[in-house]
């Protein structure tokens, strides 16, 4: 079960929250969901989470683990405007970023690995072998 | 990917910035997970159409499997040369420059 991640805000729920309230007529696209921004998935022997950081760099991303938090932080840079450039439209999101994730198990933390593609931060944390599920035979 | 799972659809219109310089605009868009072949942009009767179907952002399985669909849409003026438009996506971020037109470029008049 996998309960706990819904009570964190969503760095992008609060995007979208953003472009919502500024672009009234954009409200019957509200997709705010749990599942936008960050995904974490139970695949029996690992947890693999999957993090949306478009435009990031992974020179630009950390990712810590302290007791069962998973922090991912980083920053995102903002264009900077050379002489005769403007601005016309500005949605996305530049800056700092954290973002704190509960974990559900105790992972073994030498195994944990991350890559990072497309602006997706994949993360996989081997269970410990405590979490594993593990099979009661019936007598 | 079998048929017979369950698939939850979203539809995203992913946030935009649109910087102009002196001689098109730059369109970025955050659709992050998608590689260069799931991304569609097209120009058609002056409308620029971008769009991407993201299958199994996580990568991992089969029971959850969940397709996202990015669509966003932009009027172009006149002053966009539709012949001359490039499109790039990197880090999850897909970056279309638009060109204008030669006639719309500024022009600095020599003062005699």
């Amino acid at each position: 079960m996998l309960v706990r991640y819904k009570t964190f805000p969503s760095l992008f729920n609060e995007i979208d929250e953003l472009i919502t309230s500024t672009h009234p007529v954009l409200n019957r696209f509200r997709f705010v969901e749990s599942t936008r921004g960050v995904a974490m998935k139970d695949s029996g022997d690992a947890i693999n989470i999957a993090i949306e950081l478009p435009g990031i760099a992974k020179e630009d991303v950390k990712v810590t683990l302290h007791d069962d938090v998973l922090t991912v932080s980083g920053g995102r840079k903002q264009p900077e405007l050379k002489e005769n450039e403007q601005w016309i439209r500005n949605e996305i999101s530049y800056g700092k970023f954290e973002r704190s994730i509960n974990l559900p198990y105790s992972v073994v933390t030498e195994k944990i690995s991350a890559t990072q593609e497309n602006g997706i931060l994949r993360i996989t944390l081997p269970k410990a072998e405590e979490a594993k599920p593990k099979e009661i035979t019936i007598k | 990917m079998t048929k017979e799972v369950e698939k939850n659809f979203q539809t995203i219109i992913p946030p935009v910035d649109i910087i102009e310089t002196k001689n098109s605009y730059i369109v970025k868009l955050d659709i992050p997970g998608a590689g260069k072949e799931h991304i569609k942009a097209k120009i058609e009767d002056n409308i620029l159409v971008v769009s991407a179907s993201i299958v199994d952002q996580i990568g991992t399985g089969k029971e959850s499997e969940t397709m996202k669909e990015y669509q966003r849409e932009f009027s172009l003026a006149n002053d966009i040369d539709t012949s001359t438009v490039d499109a790039k996506y990197e880090l999850g971020v897909l970056t279309v420059t638009l060109n204008k037109k030669i006639q719309f470029l500024p022009k600095e008049i020599v003062i005699n």
